[in-house]
């Protein structure tokens, strides 16, 4: 038995819906792994969770389109819209932060701790 | 086991396996580098790759939305909040270090389950969006953003209202949260110069006619 790359291709071919829920479960998880291990700018959190988001939004786009119905790419729609408002805020929040603090480090940010 | 593979599935594999591979190493380096400017352009590099993807499952209008709202404007926003703040690139110490075990753990554990769900299941994805009797289209399909358009603004407008109001608070929001008045600026204020004596007034000067 041969190994060839054209044999290993075929093995995992042909494109599914599998392989795009596959995609978007390590993207989740990618994302997630942002959350827990950035420990230096709120900036890269913000930046993890919109990956979380386009991870989502991929999942609702892999089933509406496997399964013909576009409802799936209208909710993606409106992650989009919402994935746009967060960052805003939240971008705002940092801006007035750094005005207020001049750091935005995650250690410095510990003024609700007990 | 083996099918043959028309050219167009193998096209298709290839790609899509190029742009997975693109968006996976992209949103991997997003988590791990150091320097904010880098992870906001390797963002963008996995939010294109992802539109590209988005358009191969043939959602053509959502892909080039996500172009033109990511990579055109939420990662200039990025940029100019990161360039703004003078953020210095720090170094992980060995205090922050030591979460990292915990954090591959917690990962590695929760793409095994997601895997696990997708991979071992008996009834796969494919059966679970398979419908029993597929009801027969009373009209001939248009394209995406034809479709897409005619769902929002009929089943969803009220969703699609709520979506747009979302975003102007959001932009209202932004606004007041970093709007500040500032008192080492010389500004105008008509009303305490009228106020200051009762001789000034406001004139209507008529052009080139002077006072």
């Amino acid at each position: 038995m041969s190994f060839s790359f054209s044999a290993m291709l075929e093995s995992l071919l042909p494109v599914s819906l599998t392989h795009y829920v596959l995609l978007s479960s390590t993207l989740f998880v990618i994302g997630m792994l942002g959350l827990f291990l950035n420990r230096r700018h709120v900036i890269v959190i913000l930046m993890a969770v919109e990956l979380l988001f386009l991870a989502a939004s991929m999942n609702f786009i892999a089933f509406s389109s496997a399964s013909g119905d576009l409802t799936g790419q209208v909710f993606a729609l409106f992650i989009l819209a919402t994935a746009a408002a967060e960052v805003t805020i939240g971008l705002a929040i940092l801006v007035v932060y750094y005005r207020n603090r001049a750091s935005i480090a995650i250690d410095d940010i510990s003024d609700l701790k007990g | 086991m083996l099918v043959a593979l028309s050219p167009f599935q193998l096209t298709e594999g290839l790609v899509f396996f190029a742009f997975a591979f693109v968006i996976v190493a992209c949103a991997l380096s997003v988590v791990v580098v150091r320097n904010p400017v880098h992870a906001v352009l390797l963002m963008v590099a996995a939010f294109f790759s992802s539109a590209a993807l988005f358009i191969m499952q043939g959602a053509e209008f959502l892909g080039l939305l996500l172009i033109i709202v990511y990579v055109g404007a939420i990662a200039v926003l990025f940029l100019f909040v990161v360039m703004m703040l003078d953020i210095r690139i720090v170094a992980t110490t060995k205090s922050r270090r030591k979460h990292v075990p915990l954090a591959l753990a917690v990962a590695s554990l929760l793409l095994a389950e997601l895997a696990a769900v997708v991979l071992l299941d008996t009834t796969s994805a494919e059966q679970m969006v398979a419908k029993p009797s597929p009801p027969a289209p009373t009209r001939p399909l248009l394209d995406n953003t034809t479709e897409l358009g005619l769902l929002i603004y009929s089943d969803y407008l009220v969703v699609f209202e709520i979506a747009g109001l979302l975003l102007l608070l959001a932009m209202l929001g932004a606004i007041v949260l970093t709007h500040r008045t500032r008192d080492d600026v010389a500004r105008q204020s008509i009303a305490e110069q009228k106020a200051r004596s009762e001789k000034a007034r406001l004139v209507k000067v008529a052009s080139k006619d002077g006072v």
